[in-house]
């Protein structure tokens, strides 16, 4: 029962790593600014991944936040201009967005008995003894292999009892706080033409809809 | 953020609208939807998801985690009593959320109630301990024959509500 702990733990320290070293690495590149922060972003999807899947430990958004700052000091985070409209693309401030969640309705079986959860006692993840081969859909009950060497109706040992899905159906789809899927998320999030006007008035004297405008989200909120 | 919040809610309908003994010492699971109706639901109130308009007639919907507390619980020599009709078909409702939402438990009378929390906590601690996923455990504590019941909603990780339960038994 712990495993899924100590996978979920791992998975989180697996992204965290990677995320370092890109941006050690990219910080050793001889590249322009711009690709600099190409580079950082990538670093950033990981550390956004990473904050989703530790149920947002702060930890992680200071810091990916510290990069975040450093990488605003170069001047080179604008929003990005698409069909006449301002967008912001940046991980970092995606991450402090809600990510998606999906909610589907299951219907399982027991893989050692074949029935309903509720009216069974083997436990999943747990081994078993002298259970009978049975093939549900063609797929073998020992092995979940479609093609096999168990026979029908022989017992067998050492059996692993599983939780098998017969039937889902997805029935809505949730932004939520912690999604379960931390690779999912919001990728794009339009700007407010209010704002962008705002800005443009008091950062630039002959503004023209379209012209860079950068963003100030990591300069702003230094507070980690 | 950890938080444990109580309220005092009136649950006897229910077990009368169910024809359930609720002078007997047990724990009890109702499923969220038996066809359209809802009975104790905390899983679509959970913030984000909308709550479920469509479900089948034939169908109960349940808690993806009553099956393993079910087990274990019967694995310790405790049998929770799960309100259902057998005639019709049992589906679980799996949210894709890093949040551990938990069914709501009722314990009728005080023998359920301590030990029904202790064998709680032991099945937060071996599966969810040091783990940072937030976990929601919502606890119904019913005295035998009387209408009043207290109702405990503990929000936090496992550690927390682990504390919390123990808290809440030595009370």
């Amino acid at each position: 029962m712990k495993n899924d702990v100590v996978i979920r733990n791992n998975f989180i320290n697996e992204l965290l790593l990677k995320a370092r070293d890109k941006i050690k690495d990219s910080n050793h590149l001889p590249i322009s600014p711009v690709e600099l922060r190409k580079e950082y972003f990538k670093a950033f999807e990981y550390y956004k991944t990473a904050y989703f899947a530790s149920c947002r430990e702060k930890s992680i958004f200071s810091e990916m936040a510290k990069h975040g700052f450093k990488l605003a000091n170069y001047n080179v985070c604008f929003y990005t201009f698409k069909e006449d409209n301002y967008y912001i693309e940046c991980p970092l401030f995606l991450s402090r967005l809600k990510g998606i969640s999906i909610g589907a309705q299951f219907e399982y079986k027991c893989s050692i008995c074949g029935k309903e959860l509720l009216d069974c006692n083997h436990i999943a993840g747990q081994l078993y003894d002298n259970v009978v081969c049975t093939k549900e859909n063609e797929i073998c009950n020992i092995c979940l292999k479609n093609n096999c060497n168990h026979i029908i109706g022989e017992t067998y040992n050492s059996v692993e009892a599983l939780n098998n899905v017969t039937k889902m159906a997805f029935d809505h789809i949730a932004l939520v706080s912690n999604p379960e899927l931390p690779d999912t998320g919001i990728m794009s999030m339009q700007i407010d033409r209010k704002f962008i006007s705002y800005r443009a008035l008091f950062e630039h004297k002959n503004f023209i809809w379209g012209d860079d405008i950068s963003c100030i989200y990591c300069l702003v909120n230094y507070n980690f | 953020m950890n938080q444990l919040i109580k309220t005092e809610e009136n649950y006897i309908n229910l077990f009368e609208d169910l024809q359930i003994n609720s002078s007997t010492e047990n724990i009890f699971i109702f499923p969220i939807k038996s066809g359209n109706k809802i009975y104790v639901d905390n899983t679509f109130k959970h913030t984000g998801h909308p709550s479920i308009k469509i479900t089948e007639k034939d169908t109960e919907l349940f808690n993806p985690h009553v099956p393993d507390i079910k087990k274990y619980f019967s694995v310790n020599g405790y049998n929770i009593e799960i309100i259902r009709d057998s005639k019709k078909q049992v589906k679980y409702e799996i949210l894709y959320d890093n949040e551990i939402i938990l069914p709501v438990l009722f314990f009728v009378g005080n023998g359920a109630l301590s030990i029904g929390l202790n064998m709680l906590s032991n099945f937060l601690y071996e599966k969810y301990f040091g783990s940072n996923r937030k976990i929601k455990a919502d606890i119904i504590e019913m005295e035998t024959d009387n209408i009043k019941a207290s109702r405990y909603k503990i929000e936090g990780d496992a550690e927390y509500v682990i504390k919390a339960i123990k808290e809440l038994k030595d009370k």
